[in-house]
């Protein structure tokens, strides 16, 4: 009886002034749908550590950041190599850089189109778990010195520029003056290591380079099943001066302006650390509507508290608990 | 008017004060009132505006303490409890009628009746409910249970009032000016009722500045710049003794 007293006056309450509850929930709704919203998707894009199919977190290893440029910094394979050699805890390391790739002739079409391009080292679409749609992922083979050039296009650039086309597996094209064997088509949406519209392999010196050369790639990481990323921080504290020694004068451009070199964080952190400011900013924004919504509720919630003291009043004097 | 300790009255008052504190302005609102109050007292509380008949009134009804003194209720000593054995006390044992009726405007006859019941928490929903019927009856406003209070007139309002304070069958009810915003016919069926109830046993206490409304009660108190000035038994206290 209690309870249905107090639902039913309640709704009463919310039915007298139907104008002002549907403004107040709305306002309270708007602010917090915008919170929710944002948090969410910087939850999924900032908060939550990449696995992407796997269960298996994966972290960037490059060059320490540079702040004075607002850039992130390659290192060089030989480097990245010695990290995956030295460290026990580590599962595998693959290579990719940023470029363009130029296509000629396309479908029978005069003329040249460039795209942007990952190029990558083959393990990659293993590390992401995510087969090819159509065709196959890169081997280790398609890597090696002397194998026939490979390229992987994007699903939109299948679509776009090859009419989807089932055909276009395996035939030839000329990409950057070169022939090259389309080995498969990528799923839609897929954007490991980057957004890329082909994904070309880096050539094999890269890979396994022999001594310290001006090649430079960012890494991505695996570590051991079970290890957990302090472990792996702790070992690159021991091994990162080790590594430091060894550079020579004319690599001494690899280091950041404090001597620092290698760094390994989570994937996805890495790649908005550009953005992470205006991330927290946007938050920050969003959070602010959320109170100023609140704070609108609150000044029309005062004007109806100011027609219920009365009502406390009597309830104090009929000794409603402070429960109540 | 006695100043010693009364063990068997419901109600004991020794040597209160009340001041009011407002922007380094003191108010001595009451001044030494001693008095007790037995069961079955129709007590009626008169004097001029602002001598502190509220403030007394709303002491017995521990909405508010004293700056010092002692009260005991039915031989509690309620002086010094906290806020929430105060809100439980006056709950129970007391029942309350304000000269503007007080009535909760979004809840009907019947909730604003069951209202302190629910507060209780030892009651069933038909033990309420049961209350809630009988209370009504006695005022005569049963027919009007499911009303909103808006659909009545002002003396059915303090008749439900009335209805409520008595729902939790206390041990006193304190009304504050109860005929104060009525028109005199219907001042008159609220001090009929008053007299009824005392008649079936019920201890109240009340409040006016009508001389006539004060000279029904059983016995009558004056009020003058907090003290009490005068305490004397009515013709009518006779009238009901014989
Ligand atoms: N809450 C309060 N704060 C300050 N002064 C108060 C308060 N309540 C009452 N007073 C003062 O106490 C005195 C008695 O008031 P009250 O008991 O309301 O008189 P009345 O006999 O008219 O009911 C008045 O001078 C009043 O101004
Ligand atoms: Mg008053």
């Amino acid at each position: 009886m209690s309870f249905w007293i107090d639902i039913k006056y309640a709704a009463r309450l919310l039915l007298k002034k139907p104008l002002f509850a549907l403004t107040s929930i709305l306002i309270v709704a708007v602010g917090l749908g915008l919170t929710v919203y944002t948090y969410s998707m910087l939850n999924s894009l900032v908060f939550k550590p990449m696995t992407l199919n796997g269960d298996v977190p994966i972290y960037a290893i490059e060059a320490e950041y540079d702040h004075n440029h607002l850039s992130r910094r390659p290192a060089d394979p030989f480097d990245l190599n010695r990290v995956k050699r030295d460290i026990d805890v580590v599962d595998d390391i693959g290579f990719y850089q940023d470029g363009t790739a130029l296509f000629q002739d396309i479908e029978g079409k005069s003329g040249t189109v460039k795209f942007n391009a990952s190029y990558v080292s083959w393990n990659v679409f293993e590390f992401s778990s995510t087969p090819p749609m159509l065709g196959r992922g890169f081997r280790e083979s398609d890597q090696q010195k002397g194998a026939e050039p490979v390229v992987m296009l994007s699903y939109d650039i299948w679509r776009d520029y090859f009419d989807a086309n089932e055909q276009v597996v395996n035939s030839l094209l000329t990409v950057e003056g070169e022939k090259m064997r389309v080995v498969g088509v990528m799923p839609q949406g897929y954007a490991f290591p980057m957004v890329a519209q082909a994904w070309l392999l880096l050539p094999p010196e890269f890979l396994a380079p022999v001594e310290r050369g001006n090649q430079s790639v960012f890494g991505f990481m695996k570590l051991k099943s079970g290890v957990e990323f302090s472990e792996f921080e702790r070992e690159l504290d021991r091994v990162n001066p080790l590594i430091i020694q060894d550079i020579p004068e004319e690599f001494i451009w690899r280091l950041s302006d404090n001597g620092s070199y290698l760094r390994a964080l989570d994937y996805k952190e890495a790649s908005i650390t550009q953005y992470y400011s205006i991330f927290i900013a946007m938050f920050i924004v969003v959070f602010l509507i959320l109170i100023l919504a609140c704070i609108n509720i609150g000044n029309l919630l005062l004007a109806r508290v100011n027609e219920r003291i009365k009502e406390v009043a009597i309830r104090v004097a009929l000794g409603i608990p402070r429960t109540r | 008017m006695s100043t010693e300790k009364n063990e068997k009255a419901l109600v004991n008052l020794v040597d209160i004060n009340k001041i009011f504190y407002t922007d380094e302005v003191e108010t001595q609102a009451l001044n030494g009132i001693n008095l007790s109050i037995n069961k079955g007292e129709y007590l009626s509380i008169s004097g001029p505006s602002g001598c502190g008949k509220s403030t007394l009134l709303s002491l017995l009804g521990l909405l508010d303490t004293s700056s010092n003194g002692q009260y005991s209720l039915a031989g509690h000593d309620v002086s010094d409890l906290s806020r929430d054995e105060r809100a439980r006390i006056r709950n129970k044992e007391i029942g309350f009628v304000f000269q503007s009726f007080n009535l909760i405007s979004d809840l009907s006859v019947e909730e604003n009746v069951a209202l302190p019941l629910t507060y209780r928490g030892d009651l069933t929903a038909s033990d309420i409910q049961q209350r809630v019927t009988e209370s009504l009856e006695k005022v005569e406003m049963a027919h009007r249970g499911s009303h909103f209070p808006s659909q009545l007139s002002g003396g059915q309002q303090q008749r439900v009032a009335i209805a409520r304070a008595l729902a939790g069958t206390p041990s006193i009810i304190l009304a504050d000016e109860p005929t104060g915003n009525l028109d005199s016919k219907n001042a008159q069926i609220v001090m009929n009722l008053l007299d009824k109830l005392h008649q079936e046993g019920v201890t109240i206490c009340m409040v006016t500045h009508d001389p006539a409304s004060a000279a029904r009660a059983s016995r009558m108190i004056e009020v003058f710049d907090g003290t009490i000035v005068a305490d004397k038994a009515t013709a009518s206290a006779s009238a009901i003794a014989v």
